[in-house]
């Protein structure tokens, strides 16, 4: 039924793993940024990435990329998908957008990115892919309209901001 | 409205950068750390402009040591694992469920309630990617 059915366990692990290291970002974001500033606290956080992973290159031996080309393309897509998504998404808080609109506006991404990258589209994934994008909406509004929500000091938390 | 703007900036970088991300082929693990030195100078070239302030304390320093190793590393290099061997919608897809697990998580360390539309919500979300994950 799931398309990583057929993969191995290691797989799905990894699957699971992810979403419970990352949903667990969304908490320890909200703690952090109570005490620093949006881009102090992104400024350390890029800088204590960078050192570990320099430290890291040797123990998973990673590759870097050994073409000129490899090293433009690797840095045009940090400052895209690490950087800019980042900064623009601080910016916007800043400037008062309310969560509701930016989850609401952020959970359109994997829909553009179905529209974007499948050529065959297919129904059921766009009518799954808007349903959970309604649900997501319905949930983020829900959550930061309740005292019960876990973001009551940085309600826009919802979003995976922690990427 | 510019934050308006703003927002629908950080969507399109995240989106843009996703495919970009998933194009490397080769070692895209790799590529990570040289990611991070253009990310970081690019919010370097930010702070002047905007509010610069930390608290000395481990309520700073715990969270930022966790964010950047745990989240920034660790769940970064599952995450562009995941794009590389998998499909590019079903990875992005997982995002959805990201609120709803923090939301439970809170709820297990810190015994904060969850609202009964935010559970129909959360239903939704897994349907939705039942559809999505669906073999076609």
């Amino acid at each position: 039924m799931f398309a990583f059915s057929k993969d191995s366990v290691a797989s799905a692990a990894s699957t699971i793993l992810f979403v419970l290291l990352w949903s667990s970002g969304a908490i320890f974001s909200k703690w952090g940024l109570a005490h620093a500033s949006a881009f102090a606290f992104l400024l350390c956080r890029f800088a204590i990435a960078l050192v570990a992973l320099v430290l890291l290159i040797p123990v998973l031996k990673l590759r870097l990329p050994g073409t000129r080309q490899g090293v433009l393309y690797a840095i045009a897509t940090g400052l895209v998908l690490l950087g800019a998504y980042q900064i623009f998404y601080i910016l916007a808080l800043s400037l008062k957008v309310t969560p509701g609109v930016m989850a609401t506006v952020m959970g359109v991404q994997p829909i553009l990115t179905a529209v974007l990258v499948e050529r065959r589209h297919s129904f059921t994934r766009l009518f799954g892919l808007c349903l959970g994008w309604q649900g997501w909406c319905w949930w983020c509004s829900r959550a930061s309209a309740s005292p019960a929500c876990p973001w009551p000091a940085w309600p826009s938390r919802c979003w995976p901001c922690s990427a | 409205m510019a934050g308006m703007a703003f927002a629908l900036l950080a969507m399109l970088s995240m989106t843009l950068g996703s495919i970009m991300q998933k194009r490397i082929s080769t070692d895209p693990l790799g590529t990570l750390p040289v990611q991070y030195a253009a990310g970081m100078l690019l919010c370097a070239l930010f702070v002047p402009s905007q509010p610069f302030h930390i608290e000395h304390s481990l309520s700073f320093y715990v969270p930022v040591l966790y964010m950047g190793l745990v989240v920034s590393v660790l769940a970064t290099l599952l995450l562009y694992r995941l794009i590389a061997r998998g499909n590019l919608v079903n990875v992005t897809s997982l995002f959805y469920l990201v609120p709803a697990v923090a939301a439970v998580m809170d709820w297990l360390i810190f015994g904060n309630r969850l609202a009964l539309l935010s559970v129909a919500g959360m239903g939704l979300i897994v349907l939705g990617l039942v559809f999505v994950f669906r073999k076609a």
